[in-house]
C-alpha cells in the first residue's frame, strides 16, 4: 500500500479493495491532487485487442458522495468505430499534470452529470465500466 | 470534553414504549431493560453518544428477581455483542427503566445495585468488542427523564494485571451525560446529571420581555441554553448571528474564513468602514457585532476563521445544537447534510438566488429558499438545496468553471469567482426566516412550520412551501442517523480557502 492509500477515507479505501478484486490487471493510485485521487486502472478500454489499455479516473476523494470528474490517458482515444474521440479531448491539459510524470497525456473531461447516482463504494466497477462505454461511444 | 447524550424523538417514544408501554418485554416486572448499539459522535469540546440499534430481547433473556434486581441474561449480552460487532465503531449500551417518578424528566440516580451490576457486565462485555468503544448505561423514567453514564475501563496487558482489580469492574471510571437531546423534527434538551444541578440561567427580562409575552421565561432560558452554529457570515450568516443574539441565544460559534473587503460592504449589515478599510475576517465581524447585540447574560461567541468543507471547520460546527447554513456553496451544503443525521444535529439553510436580465440589467427571476434537515426531515439533497453533481464541481480545483481573470492597467491581478448578484433585503429576508425556523424548532411556538421548504419567489414577492416532505425512496440520509463518527462525513480540501491561506502566507498577512 502506497502512503497516498494508508490515507484514503473508509469509503474511498473500500471503493479501492473492491475494485482491485473485481478488475484484472493494476490497480493503484498514482497521485492525490486537491480533492481528487488519479486512479489508475490497467485494464480499462473499450474492449479492442489493437487498443492499449490503461488509463486514470479522476476519482474524487469523497467516493461515492461526490462524482468522478475526468480521465486521463497515455495515448489519445479511439471509439469504437476507430475514429478518435473528440469529445472532451484536451491534449496536454492542467489536468494531467499530477500523472506527468508516468505518461499521462491526454485529459479527456467527462463529468458524472446525467450518470448513474453513485450510492456505495461498490459502485466503483461501474464507474470503470461507465467510462469504457463512454469511450467506446467517443 | 463534556458528555452529552442524543436520541431521536422516535427512538424516545420506541423507548418509554418498550419500558413503560404496551411494548414491554415483561410488563408484570417493576424494571425493564434492553441492550443496544452506541454511538460516539466527537466535535471539538463535546462527546455525544448516540442511540444505535436496539438488541430484541427475546423470551426469559430479561427478568426482575427480588434478590438481583433486574437480570440481563449472559445469553442476551452475548447475542448483542455479536450484532454489535459487526457495526463499525458501535459501542454497548445497557437502559433499564425506574419506575418513579411517574412525570417530569429530572435525571434518575442509580442505585447502588445498579452501579454494582452495570461495571460488572459492561466491564466484561467490553473485552469482547475493540478497545475504545464506548460503553455506557443509561435509567429511564415514564416521564421521559434519562440519564447515561459512560464507563471507562482499564484493558489488561498481561496476566499479572488481569487479576488486579484495577482493571476489573472494580477499576471502572464513569461519567454522567450532562445533558440529553431528543431531535427531530424538534429539538428538546433536558438535563442528565442526576448529582449535579443545571446552571440556572438569570435572564435579562427588561431587555427581552416583549419576547418573554409569547414563550414565557421557560422559553427565554431555552434559548439561553442554546448553542447554535452559523456556517457562512456573509449577507444571510451576518444577519442570523446579530439575530440569534438579540434573541437571547446563550453561545453562537461562527465559521468563516473571508474577510470583509468592499465589495460585500453594502450586505454587511452592522460592519463599519473602518473593518472593511482593514480587511477585517468577517467572523471577527460579527462576534463584535453579536457581543453587542446580545441579550443572554453571560452570551459567549466563538469566531473560528475556516471552513466548514474541511474538518477543521466542520468540527466545531459538531459542538452544536443547531446549525445554520449559510455558506452559499454546495460542498459545505453537502457536508453539513450529511451532519445532520449521522451527528443528529438539524440543519437549517437559507440562500438567495436572483437573475438579471443581460440587457436591461433589471431582476427578471429568483428565489430565495430556506430548508431544515436531521432526523425526521427531508434531507437538503432531497429538496433540492443542492445535487451531488453541484458538490462535486464545488471540490474542482480553483481553475476549474466559473472564474473569471481580473486585470488591472493590463496586467493579470488574479483570477475571481463571478459574482453573482446579491441584495441586502433579500438577505434579510432568508435571515429571517432562518430565525423563525430556529423557533420552531426550539421552542415549538409555530410547529407547523418545522419541516419543509419554504420559498420567496421574487418575481411576484409570493412566499410558498415546497412540495418535498420527506426523502426520496432511495435516499440513504435516514440510514446514516444517530452513527456520528463511524459514518464518513464528506469533508476535504475546500480550494478558495487553501489560495488564500497559501497567498497570505505569501503576503505576510497577519492572521
Amino acid at each position: 500500500m502506497s502512503d497516498a492509500e494508508a490515507e484514503l477515507p473508509a469509503p474511498f479505501a473500500e471503493a479501492l479493495a473492491y475494485v482491485h478484486s473485481h478488475r484484472d490487471g493494476e490497480v493503484r493510485i498514482d497521485a492525490v491532487k486537491d480533492n481528487f485521487a488519479y486512479l489508475w486502472i490497467g485494464s480499462i478500454a473499450k474492449n479492442q485487442s489493437s487498443e492499449t489499455p490503461g488509463g486514470w479516473i479522476r476519482l474524487p476523494l469523497a467516493f461515492p458522495y461526490a462524482n468522478p470528474h475526468g480521465l486521463v490517458t497515455r495515448e489519445a482515444l479511439r471509439s469504437s468505430g476507430e475514429r478518435l474521440v473528440s469529445d472532451g479531448h484536451n491534449p496536454n491539459h492542467d489536468m494531467c499534470a499530477p500523472v506527468r510524470g508516468v505518461g499521462g497525456a491526454h485529459y479527456y473531461s467527462w463529468t458524472w452529470e446525467n450518470a448513474p447516482q453513485l450510492r456505495s463504494p461498490q459502485d466503483i466497477v461501474g464507474v470503470v465500466q461507465w467510462y469504457e462505454r463512454r469511450i467506446r461511444l467517443g | 470534553m463534556r458528555l452529552e447524550f442524543a436520541i431521536t424523538e422516535k427512538q424516545m417514544d420506541d423507548v418509554l414504549h418498550r419500558l413503560f408501554g404496551a411494548g414491554a418485554h415483561r410488563p408484570q416486572d417493576p424494571e425493564r431493560g434492553f441492550l443496544a448499539a452506541v454511538f460516539p459522535a466527537t466535535g471539538a469540546s463535546r462527546r455525544t453518544l448516540l442511540l444505535g440499534q436496539i438488541v430484541e430481547p427475546e423470551n426469559g433473556d430479561v427478568y426482575w428477581s427480588r434478590k438481583d434486581g433486574l437480570v440481563m441474561r449472559h445469553r442476551y449480552y452475548s447475542r448483542a455483542l455479536s450484532v454489535i460487532q459487526s457495526l463499525p465503531g458501535a459501542g454497548l449500551l445497557n437502559v433499564h427503566s425506574h419506575p418513579r417518578p411517574l412525570t417530569g424528566t429530572s435525571p434518575p440516580a442509580p442505585s447502588d445495585q445498579d452501579l454494582a451490576t452495570d461495571a460488572r457486565e459492561l466491564c466484561f462485555a467490553s473485552r469482547a468488542l475493540p478497545e475504545g468503544r464506548a460503553m455506557a448505561a443509561a435509567i429511564v423514567t415514564p416521564g421521559g427523564g434519562l440519564s447515561l453514564r459512560e464507563y471507562k475501563f482499564r484493558r489488561p496487558r498481561i496476566a499479572a494485571e488481569a487479576v488486579r482489580s484495577a482493571f476489573g469492574p472494580e477499576g471502572a471510571k464513569f461519567a454522567f451525560a450532562e445533558r440529553v437531546r431528543v431531535v427531530g423534527p424538534g429539538l428538546r434538551a433536558i438535563w442528565g446529571d442526576p448529582y449535579r444541578k443545571p446552571p440556572r440561567s438569570v435572564l435579562n427580562a427588561a431587555m427581552v420581555d416583549s419576547s418573554i409575552l409569547l414563550w414565557g421565561a421557560g422559553g427565554q432560558r431555552v434559548l439561553s441554553a442554546l448553542t447554535i452554529g452559523i456556517a457562512g457570515l456573509g449577507g444571510v450568516g451576518g444577519i442570523v448571528a446579530e439575530h440569534l443574539a438579540r434573541l437571547g441565544v446563550g453561545t453562537l460559534i461562527l465559521v468563516d474564513y473571508d474577510r470583509l473587503e468592499d465589495g460585500n460592504f453594502n450586505r454587511s449589515q452592522g460592519a463599519t468602514r473602518s473593518e472593511m478599510a482593514l480587511r477585517i475576517p468577517k467572523v471577527e465581524v460579527y462576534s463584535r457585532v453579536a457581543k453587542e447585540a446580545a441579550t443572554a447574560p453571560g452570551f459567549q461567541v466563538f469566531p473560528f476563521r475556516e471552513s466548514v468543507a474541511e474538518s477543521a471547520g466542520l468540527n466545531h460546527l459538531l459542538d452544536c445544537d443547531i446549525v445554520v447554513a449559510a455558506a452559499d456553496d454546495a460542498f459545505a451544503r453537502q457536508v453539513l447534510d450529511h451532519m445532520a443525521y449521522a451527528h443528529l444535529i438539524p440543519v437549517i439553510d437559507g440562500g438567495t438566488t436572483l437573475v438579471p436580465d443581460s440587457l436591461s440589467m433589471m431582476l427578471t427571476a429568483g428565489k430565495s429558499q430556506i430548508a431544515a434537515a436531521g432526523a425526521e426531515h427531508a434531507c437538503l439533497e432531497c429538496q433540492g438545496v443542492y445535487s451531488q453533481e453541484e458538490a462535486t464541481v464545488a471540490r474542482e480545483s480553483a481553475t476549474w468553471g466559473k472564474y473569471i481573470d481580473v486585470e488591472t492597467r493590463g496586467e493579470l491581478v488574479t483570477s475571481r469567482q463571478l459574482r453573482a448578484p446579491s441584495v441586502i433585503c433579500n438577505n434579510g429576508l432568508v435571515a429571517s426566516l432562518i430565525g423563525l425556523r430556529i423557533l420552531a424548532i426550539a421552542l415549538r411556538v409555530t410547529p407547523a412550520t418545522l419541516r419543509g421548504t419554504q420559498r420567496y419567489y421574487v418575481e411576484d414577492g409570493t412566499l410558498a412551501w415546497g412540495a418535498v416532505k420527506g426523502c426520496r425512496s432511495d435516499c440513504l440520509k435516514a440510514s446514516w442517523s444517530g452513527q456520528g463518527d463511524a459514518h464518513f462525513i464528506p469533508v476535504g480540501e475546500d480550494i478558495r480557502w487553501k489560495k488564500i491561506r497559501q497567498q497570505e502566507v505569501t503576503d505576510g498577512t497577519p492572521p
